[in-house]
């Protein structure tokens, strides 16, 4: 069961990230977890600001920024594991 | 005149040179230090000919703003790319702009060869020992600032030298700068918002601290606290940043005198955070145009003042030094297009003339003029923002904001939409899904607008077209509306 929320909550980041990645002139298709956002060029801080208010609509969880102290919070696997820690 | 930025630094490096420049992630560079890379730097560039065109393909920090300088000081100007935009907008700058020199760094420059073999590379991980001991004659240039147009070409805004100098002579005089300083430096070099933070800070002796790790461009109040800042400048969105996290608080923001916003609309929610956290701070709001150096008024706001300042968003202030703001087109002295005229106004658009006879001007007494495309009101003595030029229209003989009927939409709920003008009709495209009740909304508009200013048809997409400033592309929604019409 595990898994397959992983999958979903995953599916729903790449989906919101998406618009994103492509705006900035790259493929959505070579994301992989450990892909960093922010740094790389490929989504702003405000858009990072946006993605993670979306993420939070659609898990149902609250973020808190400032106590995100983890290194990888900022790649995509690193905000799955966000959200499913939030969940469980 | 004002004295020349150039001049200023190497004159307070000279006196102080002991004293911090920048400090960043590779430790403190001294002002010593910082002359001696620029003139490292300036030896590099001049050996590549006269009036070299430089360009500058480094991250945020001490290297980036010594090679501004040092292109300066080797009589010549330059264009700063951001090197973390993709390599195809680093590329076309570079074709537009041909440069003689590119500055870059080894790590920098990995994979983002142009190709020009006749392209002069200095390399700031491996300059020389040589020093440029005294600057060759100034170009009538500074720098190149490109822009994205609506249609994602940059426009190359050329700033002359004495124009930089009128503006950063302003800025620290008016910010009061000193040696004591400590100073944010947010915005990517590639943006004209560095300029205030490199020239402010390095011409009056302060200290300018780079923002380059992931965490304070997500957490910038916790920058704030850590460096001990004393001035804040960025875009007033960045307050939202702050915001999110929760940390426009006193303790975070408790070092600062001064926090300084351009470029975006500075809203009251903004202010009201700010003066909450810190009563005694003082706020600048300024307004202007790339192609008049950065910024071209001022407001001063403070805790007891700054609402009789606010309507839609902070008033935009007077004009500051020998620049000069005026209304023109509008009905009365009251509203109309902002000409800005003054020694900061550009020398035009890189290798556009067309575009340049279009904007830039002169006026009965000679000065240089540049038509902003912003329409503004004096609303209790205070100039305000109001729209966009291209985004005013006349619908069935009335004057219509379009970004009018968005607010109204925005205010019913959809959080991202565009209106345009089409023939007579208006149409609004909204973001979203089936999950918007249009009929609803209808009525609800009805309600808030005149019947005049109420959408002919509202169009529901997945997602609205975005230009590479990442704002909405009403141009293409009206080439959409177009091409389906011709295919009826």
């Amino acid at each position: 069961m595990t898994g397959t929320r992983e999958a979903e909550v995953r599916a729903t980041i790449i989906d919101l990230v998406t618009p994103m990645v492509e705006r900035a002139g790259r493929a959505a298709a070579d994301l992989e977890d450990s892909t960093e956002l922010l740094q790389s060029g490929l989504i702003d801080s405000f858009e990072f600001l946006d993605l993670i208010t979306e993420i939070e609509q659609r898990a149902g969880v609250e973020i808190d920024l400032a106590a995100l102290d983890d290194d990888d919070f900022t790649t995509i696997g690193g905000l799955v594991g966000y959200v499913l820690a939030a969940e469980s | 005149m004002a004295a020349d930025v150039l001049d200023r630094v190497l004159a307070f490096a000279a006196g102080s040179p002991a004293h911090p420049a920048v400090v960043g992630d590779g430790g403190v560079i001294s002002y010593g230090e910082f002359a001696t890379r620029v003139r490292r730097i300036a030896a590099a560039i001049a050996a590549a000919g006269e009036s070299p065109r430089v360009m500058i393909q480094l991250p945020q920090g001490a290297d980036a703003y010594a090679a501004m300088f040092a292109t300066l000081m080797a009589g010549g100007y330059y264009a700063a790319v951001n090197v973390s935009a993709p390599v195809e907008v680093q590329d076309n700058v570079a074709r537009r702009f041909g440069p003689d020199v590119i500055v870059t760094a080894r790590d920098v420059a990995a994979g983002q060869a142009h190709g020009d073999r006749d392209v002069v590379r200095v390399d700031t991980d491996a300059l020389g020992a040589a020093e440029l001991a005294d600057a060759v004659t100034a170009h009538d240039l500074a720098y190149v600032m490109f822009t994205s147009g609506s249609t994602g070409e940059p426009k190359g805004v050329m700033i002359g030298r004495a124009g930089l100098g009128h503006y950063a002579a302003w800025a620290t005089g008016a910010m009061a700068v000193t040696p004591a300083d400590r100073w944010s430096q947010h915005p990517n070099i590639a943006f004209d918002l560095s300029v205030l933070d490199i020239y402010g800070a390095l011409c009056s002796g302060a200290t300018l601290v780079p923002l380059t790790q992931r965490r304070d461009r997500l957490m910038p109040a916790e920058a704030i606290r850590r460096h001990a800042l004393t001035i804040w400048d960025s875009v007033p969105s960045v307050v939202d940043l702050m915001q999110r996290a929760g940390q426009v608080t006193t303790a975070h923001l408790d070092s600062l005198r001064l926090m300084t916003f351009c470029g975006e609309p500075l809203l009251e929610t903004h202010l009201d955070a700010i003066f909450a956290a810190r009563p005694d701070l003082v706020v600048h709001n300024t307004y202007g145009p790339t192609e008049a150096t950065v910024s071209c008024t001022l407001i001063r706001l403070g805790a007891d003042t700054y609402r009789d300042a606010c309507d839609r968003s902070v008033a935009l202030g007077d004009a500051i030094g020998d620049m000069a703001v005026r209304l023109v087109g509008g009905d009365d002295d009251g509203e109309g297009e902002i000409l800005i005229s003054g020694p900061q106004v550009a020398r035009g658009y890189w290798r556009d003339p067309e575009a340049t006879a279009a904007a830039f001007g002169r006026a009965e007494n000679s000065v240089a003029t540049y038509r902003t495309g912003d329409w503004a009101a004096r609303r209790g003595g205070h100039l305000h923002f109001v729209s966009r030029v291209d985004r005013q229209v006349k619908v069935h003989g009335f004057r219509l904001e379009l970004g009018e009927v968005d607010a109204a939409i925005r205010a019913c709920g959809v959080a991202t939409v565009c209106t345009v003008l089409d023939g007579d009709k208006l149409h609004s495209f909204l973001e979203g899904d089936d999950g918007i009740d249009v009929a609803e909304l209808r009525r609800n508009l009805a309600r808030r607008l005149p019947s005049h200013a109420v959408p002919e048809q509202v169009h529901v997409l997945a997602h609205l077209p975005r230009n590479a400033n990442d704002k909405i592309d009403s141009r293409a929604l009206t080439d959409q509306l177009r091409a389906e019409k011709a295919a009826e």
